[in-house]
């Protein structure tokens, strides 16, 4: 997500309230007359709590260039990951659960990892209670995992998968990793196959840093409310199957916007280019809809490992993301080795559709002064499009017991007047032209 | 310059590398066993993959079920998961990974060794874990049923 913004959100429409209130009113009731009922009938409840973790320890060669900043997501800090190549991938995790009466559980996680916001608060990535009620429903409250990719709800987890880090056209894009809300779960198994139904609502929020600069106005705050989606997964033996629809209503505040739209809100601008206002307002994400939608598979017959995932994202808004996102991984295990291959692409459709600025006088402003602001609308468009594709190769050895290593080198390809999610610390105007970067990584994956 | 900090750390990390691959001579079957109570007389491989896999939280006669595993690393583990599911212990370790740290479950809860295995299938109604072959005449004096055996053979 890129451009602008307000302080305030737009009310949810009534067929939203609705089911969300009565699935919030029907949970809370579950947990506020079975959970006390269950934690004073069940003396060991203080017992068995399960403590576990999980780490990667890696490093990335993110200022190999001088003109793109390898990054994982939006979320990171260009110049400290571009300064310190172990903060790309390297974190800590840990996990408290406890689970009582078969029924209930309680799950907390919080990851330290290098991102723009870094709070306490901001670092957990779950904190809910959930209530398993009979013939395969469940129910949770709290702050849950943000379900929308294949990988999205454990995409911390080096371990648990075989990249260094997962592709970054289809997963670095997105800010948001969790969210503060309700999920309820149906899952039917007949214990050769499950299936599994998942719908959630909530709110979520994060702090970007899609520019190569760092603080003030170079950090983007976004805040999705509702977000509402759902889930299917099949899973059949070694293959797996998983489609989400996710909509999102975003609200992201970027200062550089607001101080544009001041000053084209000028009388001499308004006069002469009354277009620079509805371009600057077309940048303002304020309440816009964002649909989300994917489908992905993961299939591991014998020693291979297979896994694809596409999305569509559509929006409203000119300033969110626009396009398609695709990748597949190809993969063989040879003992405790596991090399593979990776195709990822994505697809960005938008531009920039606006008339070019108009002449004007030069006793009424200086010359090239509306040139120089389109040339910064422009860049703004320009510069968070995200049309590349990415071949990775990579090697993941299980050298030890829940200890992997792994190493991978990603050969990108930047089309034209696109950057992706990589910052570049040219200023404007960064008219981008197709090259091909290669950037290697490697990472230590434990779970304890 | 950073080819050679990512080639260091790799070589660095190479003596970690446990000494020797296979540890378990591990020729003796597995048994499945359960509690006499749960009213399980067999349970096929899909049925024990199912339980011992996180996918179902009940036994095929709707009666619930808790799973116990042994310690990670050990030989006997290593050879109950891939003998039953045909994958590498990393892989299910992965998979294990993939369920626990995204909230939705947990691995089977470890017990210290094969005794306390037996104790506590045992004595819980619900319990199903998993022991070198024992002697099912012995195990019926305790209570507990055996509903599947598993052999290096079944590795797929």
């Amino acid at each position: 997500m890129e451009a602008p913004y307000s302080d305030h959100t737009t009310p949810l429409p009534p067929a939203f309230i609705g089911p969300f209130k009565i699935l919030l009113v029907y949970l809370c009731l579950h947990l506020c007359l079975g959970l006390p009922a269950a934690m004073s009938a069940e003396a060991s409840f203080l017992e068995d709590w399960e403590f576990t973790g999980f780490g990667t320890l890696g490093y990335a060669e993110s200022n190999k260039y001088s003109d793109l900043i390898l990054k994982r997501n939006v979320i990171q800090r260009s110049q400290e990951v571009e300064d310190k190549g172990w903060l790309v991938d390297s974190r800590l995790g840990l996990q408290l659960r406890k689970e009582w009466r078969h029924n209930w559980d309680l799950v907390g996680q919080a990851v330290a990892q290098e991102k723009t916001r870094n709070t306490l608060e901001n670092s957990i990535e779950m904190a809910f209670v959930r209530y398993h009620a009979h013939q395969g429903w469940s129910f949770q409250l709290g702050r849950m995992a943000l379900d929308i990719f294949q990988l999205s709800d454990h995409r911390n987890v080096g371990y648990s998968y075989h990249w260094v880090r997962p592709p970054t056209e289809f997963y670095g894009w997105i800010p948001f990793s969790h969210y503060d809300g309700i999920k309820s779960s149906f899952e039917i198994s007949d214990f050769d196959s499950l299936f599994r139904l998942e719908a959630y609502a909530g709110t979520t929020q994060a702090t970007l840093n899609i520019s190569h600069s760092q603080g003030g106005s170079s950090y983007n705050a976004a805040e999705a409310e509702p977000t509402l989606g759902i889930v299917a997964y099949w899973e059949k033996g070694d293959f797996t199957l998983r489609a989400n629809i996710t909509r999102f209503r975003i609200t992201e505040d970027i200062e550089a916007v607001e101080e544009l739209s001041a000053y084209v809100n000028s009388p001499t601008i308004q006069t002469y280019w009354p277009q620079a206002n509805q371009i600057t307002q077309d940048y303002s994400l304020e309440g816009a809809s964002f649909s989300y939608t994917s489908m992905g598979f993961s299939w591991s017959p014998d020693s291979w490992a297979i896994q694809g995932e596409v999305s569509d994202i559509g929006s409203d808004s000119f300033g969110t993301y626009d396009g398609q996102r695709a990748y597949l991984l190809v993969g063989h295990r040879f003992g405790t080795l596991l090399p593979h291959i990776t195709y990822s692409r994505s697809w960005d459709y938008r531009d920039y559709p606006y008339d070019a600025a108009p002449a004007i006088p030069t006793d009424v402003l200086p010359a090239g002064t509306l040139e120089a602001l389109e040339i910064i609308l422009k860049d703004n468009r320009y510069s968070g499009i995200v049309n590349q594709y990415t071949i990775s190769l990579g090697l993941r050895w299980d050298f030890s017991s829940q200890k992997t290593l792994k190493l991978q080198c990603d050969r990108t390809t930047v089309y034209d007047g696109s950057l992706g999610i990589y910052p570049t610390p040219k200023s404007a105007p960064r008219n981008w032209q197709e090259d091909v970067r290669t950037w290697c990584s490697s990472t230590l994956d434990w779970i304890f | 310059m950073k080819l050679i900090k990512i080639s260091l750390l790799t070589l660095l990390l190479i003596p970690m590398v446990e000494a020797g691959a296979d540890k378990n001579p591990a020729s003796q079957a597995i048994q499945v066993i359960v509690n006499d109570q749960s009213q399980m007389r067999t349970l096929n491989r899909q049925q024990v993959m199912s339980l011992f896999l996180g996918r179902s939280r009940n036994f095929p006669n709707g009666k619930a079920s808790k799973t116990f595993d042994h310690k990670v690393g050990s030989p006997l583990r290593q050879n109950f998961f891939e003998w039953l599911t045909g994958k590498s212990i990393s892989d299910i370790d992965a998979y294990w990974a993939r369920l626990r740290y995204s909230g939705r479950t947990s691995p089977p809860k470890v017990l210290i060794n094969q005794s306390e295995t037996i104790k506590r299938v045992g004595s819980n109604p619900n319990a199903i874990a998993y022991v070198r072959e024992q002697d099912p005449i012995l195990l019926a004096k305790k209570g507990i049923v055996v509903v599947h055996t598993l052999r290096s053979t079944d590795a797929q």
